[in-house]
């Protein structure tokens, strides 16, 4: 509550400075100076959007009429993208995706990160120093391309879906977050619960969770997202000739890479195409972004820099 | 709030602070070491089951690879032989880079000029921006801009690339105006010479407006009468940045600096770069992390990229630690 306050009041001063501010001279001229160099990145940042969606909608004709920058196409069309759904390999390729980004920051931030967060953050725990170092070593030290491979073949994850899973289950940087987050509960409320007899489960369950839901949501989204994005593992880690374990990412990186002339004939639509699987991909993080955006500002970088 | 949040962003903040302020368990506090572990078993049990299948995963993930790319690095690993039983040529494989390896000072020279663009260079955009944005009068256009700036940190690097290959393929957008313009066809992606600041730009695209968030947060805790007593005293609205804005998030600002030297020799992405890679372009973007896949996996180089690899992640601790240390005695900033 505390802080609440403090931020609205915050809010009421920097208002009233701006309105006192708004009648000088030189401050005009920086608002209209940095108000437009803003504008410049913004148009900068989601121009390129704009123009792959907008090529995905393009029919052919048009493609090669008009060429150079362009906004919206004159007549869209889904064409290119009922060509694209047509072939298999893309629905399985988004299964998988989908799969992956559910499952892993499920059984990875859940179960693990938030766990060992909060067994770092508990006080009297044996052995916290070893593990904190246990973590922070491998924050510091990677193990190279070529051992994790060989490591992952002697296990037996190779061209199996878990390798998308298992080796990051725990993350060094996340639940070290965790851990910073947990710390800052207020002390009375544990030692009430402590006091009423709730074990540890219950402290984590019912008051942990609800407490620091912001940073639970904000790192499960995180999650999602990057499991969402690797292409990387899959391509060092599976077999290319195993379409029903390659993501989504990595088919459209073969798909980029596809010539646009394939044998004698030349391939129909081929930049529409490519526009299309790019749009499928990008499309699942544009429509879920807005619903996590409130949280990005208060949720990750602000429970590791103040209370 | 403000002087403690200093302290914190300068000091400590990062690390893990003490648990001054945690409570104390109901009962009555054990002593020896063994009284500490039964105390610990009886009350945790449950957090210890808890917490295992992590530590399992990151053990056989985390470290077995680091501790055999050390094993790997020191004997000449062929698939005949196998791990066991391949020869053991000691500090050979570390010879063998610096004299013999072909292409590794260009590598070698690859990763700092790259390194340097990359992650030096794209220090300072963030930190511009985040400059631009606190300072703004409107709140809704701030607001605004944040939503668009920040979404294409979430787009993966091949969605990136499918963006830069949109723009400046042969049949691109940029380089069919152009040709349009003046009747030439540009080369972006197969030119060496543009391939670095092509690079340069979109990982700037992708990260300059997430990497504002750090720099804001702490810009909140700058105390606001500050800016109200310089502005009577006169402190116009450029000075102001580099008068209160900037001192102001000095520890934030100088904890970044540590990571930026550390990443000298380790940085560099190599998702990114692997994607723009092509034949053309290939000895200008080649570096030590291209370099580990590309040869290491395709052509089964597996001990000199462990050597390279390790030689790799040591440079880039002594590099982390020592710019730590000066930074340390310089301005009393630490990453713990």
């Amino acid at each position: 509550m505390e802080g609440k306050i403090s931020v609205s009041r915050r809010a009421s001063i920097r208002f009233k400075k701006m309105c006192r501010r708004k009648f000088r001279k030189d401050e005009l001229g920086y608002q209209i100076v940095t108000g437009t160099v803003l504008f410049i990145l913004l148009v900068l940042c989601i121009y390129p959007l704009i123009y792959v969606i907008g090529a995905s909608l393009m029919t052919e004709e048009e493609w090669i009429a008009r060429g150079g920058l362009f906004l919206f196409p004159h007549n869209p069309t889904f064409a290119a993208y009922a060509d694209v759904f047509r072939e298999m390999d893309l629905y399985k390729s988004i299964l998988v995706s989908i799969g992956r980004s559910l499952v892993g920051p499920v059984l990875s931030v859940v179960f693990c990160n938030m766990v060992f967060g909060y067994a770092l953050s508990l006080d009297n725990l044996w052995g916290k120093r070893v593990l904190s170092v246990f973590v922070f070593v491998t924050m510091v030290f990677g193990g190279g391309t070529i051992p994790q491979y060989l490591i992952r073949d002697y296990t037996g994850l190779l061209n199996s879906f878990w390798v998308f899973v298992i080796p990051i289950l725990l993350g060094g940087w996340s639940s070290l977050l965790f851990k910073q987050t947990f710390l800052g509960t207020p002390s009375s409320i544990l030692e009430s619960a402590r006091m009423d007899g709730a074990s540890e489960l219950q402290i984590l369950v019912r008051i942990m969770l609800p407490m620091h839901m912001g940073t639970v949501v904000i790192m499960i989204f995180m999650g999602a997202v990057g499991q969402w994005n690797s292409w990387f593992d899959a391509m060092l880690y599976i077999d290319s000739n195993n379409a029903d374990l390659i993501p989504l990412q990595l088919y459209l990186k073969n798909y980029l890479a596809q010539s646009t002339e394939s044998g004698t004939a030349i391939v129909q639509n081929a930049e529409a195409k490519k526009m299309a699987v790019a749009v499928v991909g990008i499309l699942p993080i544009v429509l879920a972004y807005p619903f996590f955006l409130k949280y990005f500002t208060k949720g990750v970088y602000m429970g590791a820099v103040k209370e | 709030m403000n002087d403690d949040f200093i302290g914190r962003a300068g000091g400590e903040g990062f690390a893990e602070t003490g648990s001054a302020s945690r409570v104390k368990r109901l009962e009555l506090k054990p002593k020896t070491p063994l009284e500490k572990f039964k105390w610990s078993v009886k009350n945790y049990w449950f957090i210890y089951i808890c917490i295992l299948p992590g530590l399992i995963s990151m053990a056989i993930y985390s470290y077995g690879p680091m501790i055999l790319q050390i094993w790997l690095s020191f004997i000449d690993y062929n698939f005949a032989d196998g791990l066991w039983h391949s020869e053991f040529v000691d500090f050979g494989m570390f010879r063998y880079i610096f004299t013999e390896m072909p292409d590794f000072w260009n590598i070698l020279g690859n990763t700092l000029w790259f390194n340097v663009l990359d992650t030096v260079l794209g220090f300072f955009p963030p930190l511009a921006l985040a400059v631009i944005l606190f300072h703004l009068n409107s709140d809704i256009f701030r607001k605004f801009s944040q939503t668009i700036l920040y979404l294409p940190h979430f787009f993966s690097w091949v969605i990136v690339y499918g963006i830069a290959y949109a723009l400046l393929s042969e049949t691109g957008a940029l380089t069919s105006l152009l040709y349009e313009l003046f009747g030439y066809r540009v080369e972006f992606l197969t030119n060496p010479n543009a391939i670095v600041p092509i690079l340069y730009v979109f990982s700037v695209w992708k990260e300059v407006g997430w990497g504002t968030i750090i720099y804001l947060a702490a810009m909140q805790n700058i105390d606001t009468t500050l800016y109200e007593a310089a502005e009577v005293d006169g402190c116009g609205p450029w000075r102001r940045i580099f008068v209160i804005t900037l001192p102001g998030i000095r520890g934030i600002i100088l904890y970044q600096m540590i990571f930026v030297i550390g990443g000298i020799f380790t940085g560099g992405n190599t998702e990114e770069i692997l994607l723009f890679y092509s034949d053309a372009t290939r000895h200008k973007i080649e570096t030590i992390n291209t370099w580990l896949y590309n040869y290491g996996m395709g052509y089964f180089e597996y001990s000199p990229a462990a050597a390279l690899s390790l030689m790799q992640s040591l440079l880039g601790m002594i590099l982390v630690l020592f710019a730590n240390k000066w930074i340390k005695t310089k301005w009393g900033v630490s990453i713990w």
